[in-house]
């Protein structure tokens, strides 16, 4: 437990430092770019996302910024927002 | 002219004066620091280059606290404008970074959200008004700057117009710098109170970590869509906007190649609407107001016919009376209009010739849930539309 708790604080800091909040919103609720919490895509899916960016769109490739262990920290931290995010679904 | 990877751009043509070719970069929220280069036109040899944001040693880097100048922003992407009689060239510049966030940055952050005037034989800086020091709204001082002589005290003045995204429209002596108003041509602004005698504002409403709703939004009262001007009626024609937005503020640490914000705002749906604003520019205040569901984001075209031209979000191209607003003639496109209008003529018949299409802001932000979320679906065309005038 200790460990994912690290792992989300240490996402929550990257989330911010590398600007993700900036299209996706403080709380990855969702601003210019696509809400973040509510999101169906697959932990894979989104490590992908995060890694390769999606061309065409404003979505950048982050791979060379970010390491492996840094993007799951990401996907860490969005996922501990669906448990209290108002639009939760069961 | 600049480094992409610094997250430095260009967005707009320069301004050519004499033997020089004289550019500002575009920020775009990037942390870097702006300027604005003069190359010449037929070697690309660099002559000169200003920076927007002084460094360490130079006057107004002391308006940054710290070493935030290095992640100043102050870009200078919008064309600027020559007055060969008195040898100056004109640029506005956009914000400071972080966009929201002021936290990093304390002091008025020159030459942000200024009109600069430079010489440019040597890029040295004439003069300079700051509109919005210590900006956290993203307002700019990036729009167009139109050169007219206007009676102040009943002295023709060489005057300096333009119409900020902060929602005041401003005259400034273009020879000393030297305030001669600001009014607001907006119904809606929270940020300030007003103006005092030098055009410094007294502040109002500002973003807050909680979130506070402010007005105008960060689109501005006016997009970068230029204003036109009219010597017949001495009125300027302001496409328009009037949308106020909750912004909340984030501290946020520089890094380069990321976005610098430190910030999220949303648009806010009540009250929001578009306007065309008739503004005399012999004393700032607002003449007629013609209003839309819709902001406009089309340039507007005056003629020398007294009518004036532009389109609306809505798919119409609009011509309008210049003395009064009265719409007299209007042509449903089957989509908005973000472009320029021009008029010319071609073997005796007049023409005018206006894009149809969206761009840009309108179909990335506007279309949000609390604003207009019907725009998501609107037609989004991408056509050239030429009229021409009855034959007499």
């Amino acid at each position: 437990v200790g460990q994912e708790i690290d792992a989300v604080v240490k996402g929550r800091q990257l989330y911010m430092s590398n600007g993700c909040y900036a299209c996706h919103g403080l709380e990855a609720s969702g601003r210019v770019g696509p809400n973040l919490v509510l999101t169906t895509k697959t932990d894979d899916e989104l490590f992908d996302r995060i890694s390769n960016g999606k061309p065409g769109t404003a979505m950048a490739a982050n791979r060379t910024k970010m390491t492996e262990q840094d993007i799951r920290a990401v996907i860490a931290y969005l996922r501990s927002l669906r448990q209290t995010h108002p639009g939760r679904q069961e | 002219v600049g480094d992409y990877q610094e997250g430095q751009s260009i967005a707009s043509p320069p301004l050519v004066v004499k033997d020089k070719a004289i550019i500002g970069i575009s920020t775009a929220e990037f942390p870097t620091r702006g300027f604005i280069d003069a190359y010449q036109v037929d070697t690309g040899k660099l002559l000169w280059r200003f920076y927007t944001v002084p460094g360490p040693n130079e006057p107004g880097n002391e308006t940054w606290s710290g070493d935030s100048w290095k992640a100043g922003c102050g870009p200078a992407w919008v064309p600027g404008t020559f007055d060969p009689e008195l040898n100056l060239a004109y640029f506005g510049t956009g914000n400071p970074c972080a966009m929201w966030s002021g936290q990093n940055r304390e002091g008025d952050n020159l030459y942000t959200n200024s009109i600069l005037a430079l010489d440019p034989d040597t890029g040295r800086l004439k003069w300079h008004f700051q509109s919005v020091p210590h900006d956290v709204m993203d307002y700019d001082a990036t729009s167009e700057l139109i050169l007219v002589d206007v009676n102040v005290d009943g002295r023709p003045t060489k005057a300096l117009i333009q119409a900020e995204k902060d929602g005041y429209f401003y005259a400034l002596d273009r020879k000393s710098g030297r305030f001669i108003y600001g009014k607001p041509f907006v119904e809606r602004t929270t940020w300030t109170k007003g103006l005092d005698s030098e055009g410094r504002p007294v502040l109002g409403v500002l973003p807050t970590e909680a979130g506070a709703m402010v007005c105008p939004s960060a689109f501005g009262a006016k997009s970068w869509n230029h204003m036109a001007y009219s010597p017949l009626t001495g009125y300027a024609y302001i496409p328009g906007l009037d949308v106020c937005a909750q912004i909340k503020t984030a501290k946020v640490e520089p890094k380069k190649a990321t976005l610098y914000i430190g910030g999220e705002g949303s648009t806010v749906g009540e009250g929001a609407q578009g306007f065309l604003a008739a503004v005399d520019s012999r004393t700032g205040d607002v003449k007629w107001r013609y209003t839309t569901k819709y902001p406009i984001f089309a340039s507007v075209l005056a003629t020398a016919g007294g009518l004036l031209f532009t389109g609306d979000l809505e798919g119409n191209a609009l011509a309008l009376d210049a003395s009064d607003g009265r719409v007299l003639w209007r042509f449903q496109t089957g989509s908005g209009h973000r472009g320029s209008p021009i008029t010319y003529a071609l073997n005796g018949k007049q023409y005018v010739a206006i894009p149809s299409g969206w761009g840009g802001v309108t179909h990335t932000f506007l279309p949000n849930p609390g604003t207009y979320p019907e725009l998501a679906n609107a037609t989004k065309g991408s056509t050239l539309f030429v009229y021409g005038l009855a034959e007499q």
